[in-house]
């Protein structure tokens, strides 16, 4: 099948808006026609130019007065590319209206030397009038190709003008997003009237309750709608072995695992979600993701239709892309580089999901749960209650992570109060377990040292 | 998880037991989802705490190309008590005995508890790379490694095709 034909199928099945500023592809293939056409006329066919601009490097030595020498220039002091060809040509050797013809040496073909003699005598304003030596300079200006190059410099200027707009609005989009969830995924203090952030004024840690709240935030099943997300890792991967961004097909697929996934926990439905906000706010986080999908797609698209545009108009025209003298001529023409889809996934990794506290941020280093109560120790780093008076029994002194000989002088006073508040707020259903986990193990280890009989009941 | 209030004591002891085990599940998930490369950690399947693992044999040392298998076992006391680690694959190296244990300083005194399977298998396949033998477990080992480091490389690399190649 013809890319032009793959290319419009792989733009039908992307939402309109990204479809109507794609590439003109169909419009170049016509100019790459029109620019051979009139290299034809000119009697350069493909392989006859070709010929032609590879002796350029090597007819340097003595040849370099007999061989004609052809330069592709791509002019652009203009602001505009415009290519021509630089010939260096023996002039005829008669007058130009008599059969004069240029020695072309090396040309395959007869009638290309015919043609192009009598092209020049057509235009006789594409000699310069420069000599050196016995040959003539001639300039001849390449109008299709500099239209093809105009039509290339501009689709692509719209496409990235476009692709400005789209993260743009997906920005909006996002943040509108964000607020959403936040209003519907609230901490504790927000919700329950008994409690107040700032409970400081207890000194006792022992005395701390966690009180589960009643009123409605869907801040649990956001939690896990995230923590799902991250975990799913649709359109980059974080692991040792294939770190990096992820092929369209298996971001397709890792983001369809996601859904199937939510759907199995009973995420979508009202089951986890108690507000109706929340379901909505779901399916945008869902479409925008989607959209990154598509944006990637549609990227991926235009790069492969671009270097498939410029490879055909090489093969039709024996035309390079770079300039003989100058490589940097092309930078006139933007490069849509496939970052776009990277910056929206990592807006939206930094915009929307920190605005809940994630349960691997607050956890303790060494049981891996959430590390409550905390206890700030002297070096700064912050461990649960429960590991700490585990390495304290065992003698253990040194901090699990610095080494710094702190574990065993910490006490009561290092209870960090506000991070203990802040961990009350935000994970009310952690809390509340891990301090009946705590409670459980410290009873069980006080029978433990007591030497009482584990597997009986014992009558107080 | 919960249990309620008035559990009998070996139900509380039981489920404690549970709580610490589900310490060393969820880090072996996290093991099998994002593995080191070249290195394999299995758990037993009737002992959850007893790993088969495999060490690939880093490039750029005597022990390239190699495969070594190991064995790990984590202590009830863990992640208090450092894992218990030992080459079963015979190795020639100056930190590595006739037996399969290791000299390592994390190991012993300088375990953390936070430290995982995970970073004590790196460091294990480092000290492959990095034999140390100004404290050695091998004495034999370690003088043939510091009088005649080539022949001694030679040796690990004969050792390695002999016992630990795929």
């Amino acid at each position: 099948m013809h890319f032009s034909k793959v290319y419009a199928q792989l733009l039908q099945d992307l939402p309109p808006e990204l479809a109507e500023n794609s590439f003109q592809y169909r419009e170049l293939k016509k100019l790459i026609n029109q620019i051979a056409t009139e290299l034809l006329a000119l009697g350069l066919e493909p392989t006859v130019l070709h010929n032609l601009l590879q002796s350029e490097g090597k007819g340097k030595g003595k040849e370099k007065e007999t061989a004609p020498t052809v330069f592709y220039e791509l002019d652009t002091t203009s602001g505009k590319i415009e290519p021509r060809l630089r010939l260096w040509v023996e002039p005829p050797t008669s007058r130009v209206e008599e059969v004069g013809e240029f020695e072309i040496e090396g040309s395959s073909s007869l009638s290309s030397q015919v043609s192009l003699s009598s092209a020049l005598q057509r235009h006789p304003e594409f000699l310069s009038g420069l000599r050196i030596g016995s040959q003539v300079e001639v300039v001849i200006p390449l109008t299709s190709d500099s239209a093809f190059f105009q039509l290339l410099a501009t689709s692509l200027q719209t496409l990235q003008a476009h692709l400005v707009t789209i993260n743009a609005q997906f920005v909006r989009t996002l943040v509108e997003l964000t607020k959403t969830v936040s209003d519907s995924a609230r901490p504790a203090s927000s919700t329950s009237s008994g409690f107040r952030v700032l409970s400081g004024l207890k000194s006792d840690a022992g005395g701390v309750r966690v009180g589960a709240s009643s009123a409605k935030s869907d801040l649990n099943a956001w939690r896990e709608i995230f923590a799902l997300y991250v975990e799913t890792e649709i359109f980059e991967s974080i692991h040792e072995r294939d770190r990096g961004e992820r092929s369209v097909e298996e971001a397709q697929n890792r983001l369809r695992k996601f859904a199937d996934r939510m759907t199995a926990r009973g995420l979508k439905d009202g089951h986890l979600m108690k507000l109706k906000q929340s379901q909505d706010a779901l399916d945008c986080f869902l479409q925008l993701n989607v959209f990154i999908l598509n944006v990637k797609k549609f990227e991926l698209a235009n790069a492969e239709a671009t270097r498939k545009i410029l490879k055909k108009r090489m093969k039709r025209t024996a035309l390079p892309t770079t300039d003989s003298n100058n490589l940097n001529s092309l930078s006139l023409i933007p490069v849509i580089d496939g970052s776009l889809p990277r910056i929206l996934v990592q807006e939206l990794g930094t915009t929307l999901l920190p605005i809940i506290p994630s349960l691997e941020d607050y956890q303790c280093f060494i049981c891996m749960s959430l590390a409550f109560k905390p206890i700030r120790l002297a070096c700064g780093h912050l461990f649960c209650v429960r590991c700490l008076v585990k390495m304290q029994k065992r003698g253990n002194g040194d901090c699990p992570m610095c080494r710094s000989p702190c574990v065993l002088v910490a006490n009561r006073s290092n209870v960090d109060w506000a991070m203990l508040n802040f961990m009350r707020d935000w994970f009310p259903e952690e809390a509340t377990v891990k301090l009946k986990q705590n409670e459980r193990e410290a009873a069980q280890e006080q029978l433990e040292e007591l030497g009482l009989p584990e597997e009986r009941c014992i009558m107080m | 998880m919960s249990l309620p209030k008035a559990s009998p004591p070996h139900l509380r002891r039981a489920f404690v037991a549970v709580h610490r085990l589900t310490i060393v599940i969820s880090e072996t998930e996290r093991l099998v989802a994002d593995p080191v490369p070249g290195i394999t950690a299995a758990p037993h399947d009737d002992n959850l705490r007893y790993f088969d693992v495999t060490i690939q044999g880093p490039d750029g040392s005597p022990f390239q190309q190699g495969v070594f298998k190991l064995e790990l076992f984590l202590p009830e006391e863990y992640p208090m008590a450092p894992p218990k680690v030992r080459f079963l694959t015979k190795i020639y190296h100056p930190n590595i005995d006739k037996l399969g244990r290791i000299c390592l300083d994390i190991l012993k005194d300088k375990w953390s508890p936070a430290l995982q399977i995970r970073t004590v298998l790196l460091s294990i396949q480092a000290l492959l790379s990095a034999p140390n033998p100004d404290d050695p477990l091998a004495p034999d080992v370690a003088k043939h490694y510091k009088e005649n480091e080539a022949d001694a490389h030679r040796v690990s690399r004969e050792w390695t095709q002999l016992y630990a190649s795929k």
